[in-house]
Parts: C-alpha cells; structure tokens; sequence
C-alpha cells in the first residue's frame, strides 16, 4: 500500500510499504477514505517530539470503511468509522473511569520504558505518534490496523459526509475537551490562545457551553476571520499587547478561564522566547512556552487555565508563583476521544456543530508531503488540509 | 630551584577524593542508622543509596481482576512463557515438575516445581523452585494482595537467579507483569508489528465479573459479552487472524 512516511525534520514521504494485518482477536483492518494533518503532526515534521525512527507511518485524524475484522472484533466489513487516535483497550482501571487516553493497555511493553523513564508512567498508545506513544502505524495511508476496535471507531450512518464527520478522530474532541476542562461557567469570560484547528473549535465548544465572550488570540488573519466567524473577538498578539488588552477587556480582572492551544512550539518576540527558541532548535531544550506564561499571566484569581497544547518536555521559567499565588485550576492532557465521540456525532447531526468550515485544502494522499510543507509554511492560508486516498 | 609552597594536582585530586568519600560514607552510615532507628514502609527493593543485601529481583502490577483467576492462571505451568517474553516450551514431568526450554539463545533449560508455601500468607501467593540437577538455577514468587479499595489485585513477582542476572531479570520481570495484565484484561498482548506468539495457553474458567472490581462513573463502550470479555481467549492453535 502506499503511506507517508517519516524520515527526519523536515523529511516526508510517500512510499509503498507492507498492507497491514490483523495480529490480535480485537483488531480490524479499515481502508481509509479521509485523512487529515494535525497541527501536532508539524510537531513530528519539526522533529521536536522524542522517539521517532525513519519509516514511522504518520497520521492520527482518519477514517474509512472496515476490510477485515479479528475474531472479537465486532465491526462489520464495509461499516463506515471514525477512528479515534487514542488507542484504548476498554477495560483497565483508566478506561473504566473514561479516561481513555490513559490506557495501560495499548503501548506494547516494549516501547513503554522510554516514556516511563520521560514521565514517571508509560503513556498510552496512540496511532501514528512516535515510539513513546507505541509506534503505531499511522492513519495517512490506503490502510490502517485498528487495535481494540470495539473500543475505539464509531459507526458513522449514512447521509454525513466524510468531511464532516472525520474530525471527531481527534480535533473537534480535543476542542470539546479543552472546553470542558475550562470548567466554562454560564457568561464567563474565555481566552483561547491559538487558532489552530484546536483553538478554532475550542472556541466554538466554549461558546456552545455557555460563554458569554470568547476572545481567541493568533497572528494569521484567516484564522482570526474564522475565530470572529464563531462569534469570537479576536486579538492579533502582533499589533496588540495580549495581557493590557485582556486586563483592558475583563475590567481589569482578567478572563475567568483561559486555553493553551498552541503548546510548545508557540511565537513570541522578547529575548526570552529568542532564547528559548534558539534552545529548542539546536536540541539543548525541548518546549517553549510563551503562550502558556502568557496565559497564566493574564487568568483571573481562582481562574482555570485549560491546556490542550502539545508539550514534550521541560519548560524553563513556568510561572509557578503565578499559578499557586492566584490559586490557579490546571487540566491538561491527551483528549479522552472515546468519551466525547458519541454525544459529538449527535451534535453533528443534530446541525449543532459544523466542522468544515475551517477546511482549507483537499489533497490527494499522493500530496501529503506538499501538504505537510505548506501547512508548515503558510499557516495562514493552509488551516486545515484533508488528504483522500485515491482522489485524482 | 622547584616551588615548593605550591600544591601538586594529584595531592589535591587525592584530597578532593578522601573528603567525597567521607562525605558519601557518612551520608550512607547516617540512613543505615535511620533505618534502623525507623524503620518505613517502604519495599525493600526501593531502598536509597547503598544496599549490600538488595532482595531479590522483583516487580508489581496492579491488575484490574480478583486474585483468584489471577492465582488459576499461573497455577498452570504452561503459561510460564508468558514471562520469558520469547517463544519457550515448557514440558510436564510424571514426578509434578517441569521443564522449561527458554530455546535457541534463551540460556540453559530451567527443570521446576512448584513449592507449597506453608508460611503466614502462602495462601495469597505462588512459588517455585528448580530442582536437583536443573542446568541452571531459579526461584519465583508471585504474591496476590487485593489493592485498596477494592482496585483489583496488585500483583508482586520475585525471582533469585544466579549472580549477573539480576538486572536482566528485573527488568524481564517488569515486561512479563505487563503483559500478563494485557492479557488479564484485555485478552491480547498489544503489538504494533507483528511478533512471535508466546504461545498463549488454554485458559482455566475465568471469573465472572472480573474486570467490573473499579469502574467509575464515567461513559464506558459497550459491554461485550461474557465469552469475548475472556482474558484468555486466545487459546493455543487459534487464529486471531479468522473472522
């Protein structure tokens, strides 16, 4: 089959590799029909996330119809799925609490060492994610394993339209969960830093959850037209001093929660972040968090600071006196997708919430690495891009 | 004429080595004593800094299931593979022992049995021994204590090997407990690529209910049914590749 792989900063390409197999009762074999690039793909692009190896098959958002099924998998062939990029076995003591993305079970033993030395606990598996997260082949491919697939895939009825069901794999519940974890109250005040596909529908989950003033933060102006799309007032950290203009919005309160989509790769323009910067690209410090100090500068006292940014390693100057003198709530983490897909999918066809909007680009899988370099170039313009298999 | 009054380096490399030296002994002849005036909690294995008498190589795992299936299972010695982590065979002998080929670059073969612990709390726990005349030798324990609050069972493995082997044995120990509760859980050992089967056995009856000990409130897939929820499903000569 053919598949994008990994082979360095920078360094994608499309090759043809080994069609996958079935190799446990519960998997299943789903040929892909839509697949998309993740803001946290560019992160593996930018070869800032540990444990990769040359040949790795990216991709995390995907779905398709079903090919093959293990013994105990209880899909049908020809099902249409939406396949969640947590991989989650259903039955340790962390998926029995929904907390999916923390499952014991999915990262073979062997790749469970590094993270553990990484963070004190093995991380789960996710697909297409580096060998800390299980090595998982990826989903930008004509073919994809499916572990545990009576965990994870949901079925998807007939009548939606790939394009608007393929982002509950993971963005539409990444926002939803960033949302949730804001603990939004009816009327509050929310920052989101970053218009990503992330920040984009964290802003719209917010505002469906009762915010009463969303104002999301960004640079590009596309992606700050389609923050005010939803209804949001937008602030270009360019042109605007992010922590006066807040102070400035709150009556100097500060907003009642505030979101960290961007993670570790986020701009700034003091010495600081410089140095920061010049630190993460010559391999001497791994994140940098200049959105995150910004944002915990800027919450209000007893405020919740939601962080949905992808972070890899150490950061240096966290304003922890910050956090602690303002009795800060922090809820962060990898998006629990098989707890949200559901009561999503139902908001989907309900016309609750339309995902498409911020599709930029449809490309052949043939053109994953011209997407990948142009999503990374031109921000702007390229917000989301959607790979088929098979389109001319 | 030399200069006396100045220092010679490997003087003051000695010095600097006698007085690191000190430091370190002093520090760890201060938590021998503390040790001894308090003892804590705190697992053997776990002890900080210098250990003479380190127990054996061991490790835990807390599995979401009752002791009792847990204890079924290794009860049967032909699911030892299991913590080989490589394809082994295991052979029943008419005497109630076994022997264990780890194969081809596994080491010498391992002749066991099974010891009937006659200690306070034997009944929690499982152990062998080789026997007279095994290539080589071994211990194992594998002890079952129910987790607080009711979170399954935390399952402990120690295993003597001989001299140099300790490391390795840790660490295989640490994989083994995984996969055991991979496949107590879930019914597969997860695999990214594919990879030869540790000859996964016929399973005794599993407890009903077993995986149900911690859910918590949160939504859950569907429950499957009581047949595929069998952590030991996969039984030898099965394919999981059949539909």
């Amino acid at each position: 089959m053919r598949a994008l792989t990994w082979h360095g900063k920078h360094d994608v390409r499309m090759e043809t590799v080994p069609d996958p197999r079935i190799l446990n009762p519960r998997d299943a074999i789903i040929e892909v029909t839509s697949t998309a690039i993740c803001g946290s793909d560019l992160h593996l692009y930018d070869g800032v996330i540990a444990g990769m190896q040359a040949g790795d098959i990216l991709g995390h958002e995907f779905m398709g119809r079903v090919v093959e099924t293990g013994r105990d998998s209880p899909l049908e062939k020809g099902a249409r799925v939406v396949v969640p990029f947590t991989i989650s076995c259903g039955h340790c003591y962390f998926c029995g609490r929904g907390q999916f993305a923390a499952c014991d079970n999915s990262n073979p033993v062997e790749e469970q060492e590094a993270s553990e030395r990484l963070y004190g606990q093995a991380l789960s598996g996710l697909f297409g994610y580096s060998h800390l997260t299980g090595g998982y082949p990826g989903g930008q491919a004509e073919y994809v394993r499916v572990p545990f697939s009576d965990v994870g895939p949901i079925v998807i009825p007939e009548g939606l339209e790939d394009e608007q069901v393929l982002f509950l794999s993971d963005i539409l519940p990444t926002g939803w969960m960033a949302a949730l974890n804001a603990g939004i109250e009816p009327g509050d005040t929310v920052a989101v830093w970053g218009c990503g596909p992330v920040g984009l529908f964290a802003v719209q989950s917010a505002l469906l959850l009762g915010a009463g003033r969303v104002i999301a933060i960004d640079s590009y102006p596309r992606r700050l037209d389609l923050a005010r799309g939803l209804g949001a007032d937008v602030l270009d950290h360019v042109q605007t001093d992010v922590y006066e203009a807040l102070m400035e919005m709150t009556g100097g309160i500060g907003p009642d929660a505030v979101i960290d989509a961007v993670g570790m790769e986020s701009h700034g323009f003091g010495l600081g972040a410089f140095v920061e910067t010049a630190r993460q690209k010559t391999g001497l410090g791994t994140d940098r968090g200049h959105a995150l100090r910004q944002a915990i500068r800027a919450c209000r006292k007893g405020g919740r600071l939601s962080a949905p940014g992808v972070y890899g390693g150490m950061l240096d100057r966290f304003p922890i006196g910050a956090l602690m003198q303002k009795g800060l709530q922090l809820r962060t983490g990898q998006t629990h997708v098989q707890q949200y897909m559901a009561d999503l999918l139902r908001r989907i066809e309900e016309g609750e919430i339309d995902t498409t909007f911020l599709i930029s680009h449809r490309l052949p899988l043939e053109a994953a690495p011209e997407g990948y370099a142009n999503f990374r170039a031109r921000p702007n313009d390229w917000t989301k891009v959607v790979l088929k298999p098979g389109m001319g | 004429m030399p200069d006396r009054s100045r220092t010679p380096p490997w003087k003051a490399l000695a010095g600097l080595t006698l007085i690191g030296g000190l430091f370190l002994a002093q520090r760890e002849l201060s938590r021998l004593r503390r040790r001894r005036a308090f003892p804590d909690d705190g697992p053997a294995r776990a002890r900080a800094g210098l250990v003479l008498d380190r127990p054996a190589a061991g490790a835990s795992v807390r599995v979401n299931a009752p002791a009792e299936g847990l204890m079924a299972f290794w009860r049967d010695p032909a699911n030892l593979p299991l913590l080989a982590g490589t394809p082994s065979v295991v052979t029943s002998q008419a005497d109630g022992s076994f022997v264990w080929d780890l194969g081809p670059g596994g080491g010498p073969r391992l002749h066991l049995r099974r010891v009937e612990e006659t200690a306070e709390g034997a009944g929690d726990s499982l152990a062998w021994e080789s026997v007279p005349g095994s290539e080589t030798t071994a211990e194992a324990r594998l002890a079952f204590r129910p987790a607080p609050g009711g979170r399954g069972t935390i399952v402990s493995a120690e295993v003597r090997r001989p001299p140099g082997r300790a490391a390795a044995a840790e660490a295989e120990l640490r994989r083994a407990l995984r996969r055991f509760r991979m496949l107590a859980e879930t019914g597969e050992i997860a695999l990214a690529k594919a990879a030869p089967p540790l000859a996964p056995p016929d399973p005794p009856a599993w407890p009903k209910g077993g995986f149900a000990s911690d859910a918590g409130d949160a939504p859950r897939p569907e429950p499957r049914a009581e047949a595929e929820t069998n952590p030991l499903r996969p039984r030898r000569g099965d394919d999981p590749c059949a539909p």
